[in-house]
């Protein structure tokens, strides 16, 4: 018993050995140089691999920015990690707008009208497959939480009424829900409180009021209201000026359906600025 | 007379439900008020439309020409005036422009003339079936002019009429069969002269034996041999039915094309004949409304009519209906409205009762392993549709989700009542979205 337990510690110990020292040489032979300066711009970057600065994950964006693209940025890291990165650059590198993502639906269940009863897969992809989603506005949020199962940073959560909630603590503004909302209601905008009209129906504005109690029925109020004149229609729904726009809330109280919407984001900024 | 029967291997026995409508003869169906027709009523791009609001169109008029290569003209199928050209709803679940033509009830009809084929060339066939807007009326809708023109290399040796009609409930080709036989036999001769295949076949199920027989009667002075099919879910499918029929196998990712085999629905080939003999382009086709309807006929119905036309023509709904299919119950698909015009890709009609809808419940798969043995394409549905379900649509690519035709068979077994079939459709949208 005694020597196989040997034998066996031994051949495989042998092995281990051989093959380290295998290992070894290779790793000399063949080890693919990489500047110091791009180790250093990769040990700065977040390290979720989530894709948002267009390139396949860390490693490509750390290797683009070393080879000397100044074109391109770090959405997730934000101003913090640009900032590092051009310390160790030595050049000045463009500022990052930090961005969060934003759900332009309000019509969640009870609110938007149901077009039939659907049975098929819990996807919205696949929802829509069957005449463009289960609810009589072709536009709203199908609520099979496609954005939620898609988020690397788990900042989006299925709410109560089968609408999305984002966490703006958590929220980067990857973009990855953009991706993979078929409706495209989700949508990217600056960080600092974004001001916009939740609801992207392109239904007559009659038929709203029967599709979605939520839904903007292009009344025009806010544009008439508003004190600085930041609102305007343009088609169907209304566009915020988001410089002019101070967010006083005149337009979200006046607002007949309530479909306009402040996120409130003020907290973590307010962190972030000033721990920098 | 004691027959061969041929068939593949899979499928499934499904109740047919075929007696609700066998015996009825087509009936013509009054024009409608308002004709709908989706300017998408094929397989490709749109149809650009010829007319605009407040244009005067006569029957059989083209109000949309076809662009690009994989495309079919529309025509009018009422007389009337174009009231408006709007986005609306299509059977297939999307949303097309749609010209709406409002019926002037004076019935004028273009000036049709027939064509004597025999003296036409290959090509100048194609030609005639391209300007009367022909495409597969078995459901698929894919222009027959392209069906026709295959790259030179490929060569057509063998055409096959399909007379399957596998679906559950549906009976138009069958009545087309016992009523229209020899008009059948002459459009596969058209067809078959256009593609120069030399040898020719209809292929039926054993459950239409009067079908059977008629044709019997009149194939051997077309150069037609009747091949009789086992009644088996999907027999009709085009790949299944060469397999059955000349025992090729079409290659996966492959077309019939591939084995030098043409197929084409026994309903083309009437659409064909008249064509030729009428100089008719398409506007009308022949539907079976059935199921929970209290009187489920067959019906020749204009394009474009409202799916609550034929409804009523059918003396409305026996029960509270809890599913309206348009198109057979495997393969059709659900609506929401009747207000769903009859498209030329529209086979039939089926109402289902509450009770009679099985919902899927999509639990766990138990690996009883039912759907890989009823799998006409020889797939693993329950892995392609795991694949799918965890978004590994990679590895479902390689398992071949490409090469599945949505038969539905695999649900149709499954115990655990998965939704197998929306989850393939599900890949497959995602698949062909990257590749654009």
């Amino acid at each position: 018993m005694a020597p196989l337990i040997l034998k066996a510690i031994l051949v495989l110990g042998g092995l281990g050995f051989v093959f380290s020292i295998i290992l070894g040489i290779a790793h000399q032979r063949l080890a693919v140089p990489v500047s110091p300066k791009e180790k250093a711009i990769r040990d700065v970057l977040p390290g979720v691999n989530c894709g948002a600065c267009g390139f396949a994950g860390c490693d490509g964006f750390a290797h683009a920015i070393a080879e000397g693209r100044t074109d391109i940025v770090c959405p997730v890291g934000g101003e913090e990690v640009m900032q590092k990165i051009s310390e160790i650059l030595g050049i000045e590198l463009g500022g990052v707008v930090p961005k969060v993502a934003v759900i332009r639906c309000k019509g969640g269940t009870g609110i938007a009208q149901p077009k039939y009863e659907y049975y098929g897969v819990e996807s919205c992809t696949a929802a829509k497959l069957l005449h463009r989603g289960h609810k009589i506005c072709e536009q709203g949020c199908l609520g099979f939480g496609d954005c939620v199962r898609v988020c690397p940073f788990g900042a989006i959560t299925m709410g109560e009424n089968r609408l999305p909630v984002v966490d703006y603590s958590l929220c980067t503004g990857c973009g990855k829900c953009v991706a993979a909302c078929p409706q495209g209601i989700i949508e990217l905008m600056p960080r600092a409180n974004p001001i916009y009209v939740a609801c992207k129906t392109t239904l007559p504005m009659k038929q709203v009021r029967l599709a979605c109690k939520a839904g903007c029925i292009g009344c025009g109020l806010c544009e008439k209201v508003c004190p600085e004149d930041a609102v305007h229609m343009e088609g169907r729904l209304p566009v915020f000026d988001l410089d002019k726009c101070t967010r006083c809330g005149t337009c979200v109280e006046k607002c007949p359906t309530k479909a306009i919407v402040i996120a409130e984001t003020e907290a973590r900024v307010a962190s972030t600025t000033t721990s920098s | 007379m004691k027959l061969k029967r041929v068939t593949f291997q899979g499928g499934v026995r499904v109740p047919e439900h075929k007696e609700l409508t066998e015996d009825k003869p087509i009936e013509v169906l009054p024009e409608p008020e308002l004709a709908i027709i989706p300017l998408s009523q094929h397989t490709g791009k749109f149809a650009n439309p010829t007319v605009k609001p407040g244009d005067r169109v006569k029957i059989g008029t083209k109000i949309g020409e076809l662009q690009g290569f994989i495309s079919a003209n529309v025509h009018s199928s009422i007389a009337g005036k174009v009231v408006k050209i709007d986005e609306y709803p299509h059977p297939v679940g999307t949303t097309v422009p749609a010209v709406f033509i409002e019926n002037d009830g004076s019935g004028e009809t273009e000036e049709f003339t027939p064509k004597d084929w025999d003296a036409l060339s290959p090509q100048e066939i194609i030609e005639t079936i391209k300007e009367a807007g022909i495409v597969g009326l078995g459901g698929a809708a894919f222009p027959t002019h392209v069906k026709l023109s295959p790259p030179p290399e490929k060569r057509f040796h063998s055409m096959i009429l399909n007379g399957a009609e596998c679906e559950p409930y549906l009976t138009i080709d069958y009545r087309l069969m016992v009523e229209h036989a020899k008009e059948i036999l002459e459009g596969g001769a058209i067809i078959r002269k256009a593609l120069g295949a030399k040898t020719a076949y209809i292929g039926i199920e054993d459950n239409k034996p009067e079908a059977i027989e008629q044709m019997m009667k009149l194939a051997p002075e077309y150069d037609f041999e009747v091949v009789v099919l086992r009644t088996k879910y999907p027999q009709g499918s085009e790949k299944q039915l060469i397999k059955a029929i000349t025992g090729k196998e079409v290659p996966s990712g492959g077309l019939p094309m591939d084995v030098g085999v043409y197929v084409q629905n026994v309903g083309t080939a009437y659409a064909i004949y008249e064509v030729f003999s009428k100089g008719k382009p398409l506007y009308e086709r022949g539907v079976t409304v059935t199921g929970k309807v209290k009187e489920p006929k067959n019906l020749l119905v204009r394009i474009g009519t409202p799916v609550k036309k034929l409804i009523e023509a059918a003396g409305g709904y026996s029960e509270p209906p809890g599913k309206l299919i348009i198109g057979g119950p495997m393969m059709g698909i659900s609506q929401y409205t009747e207000d769903i015009p009859v498209v030329k890709g529209t086979t039939g009609i089926v109402v289902q009762s509450a009770a009679e809808v099985t919902l899927p419940l999509d639990l766990p798969c138990i690996r009883c392993g039912f759907c890989v043995d009823v799998c006409p394409m020889g797939l693993v549905p329950t892995l392609v549709a795991d694949y799918v379900r965890v978004n590994d649509i990679d590895a479902a690519e390689e398992w071949g989700i490409m090469d599945c035709m949505e038969c539905g068979s695999c649900a149709y077994v499954c115990p655990a009542k998965r939704n197998l079939v929306h989850y393939i459709k599900l890949g497959k949208t995602i698949i062909m979205k990257r590749r654009k």
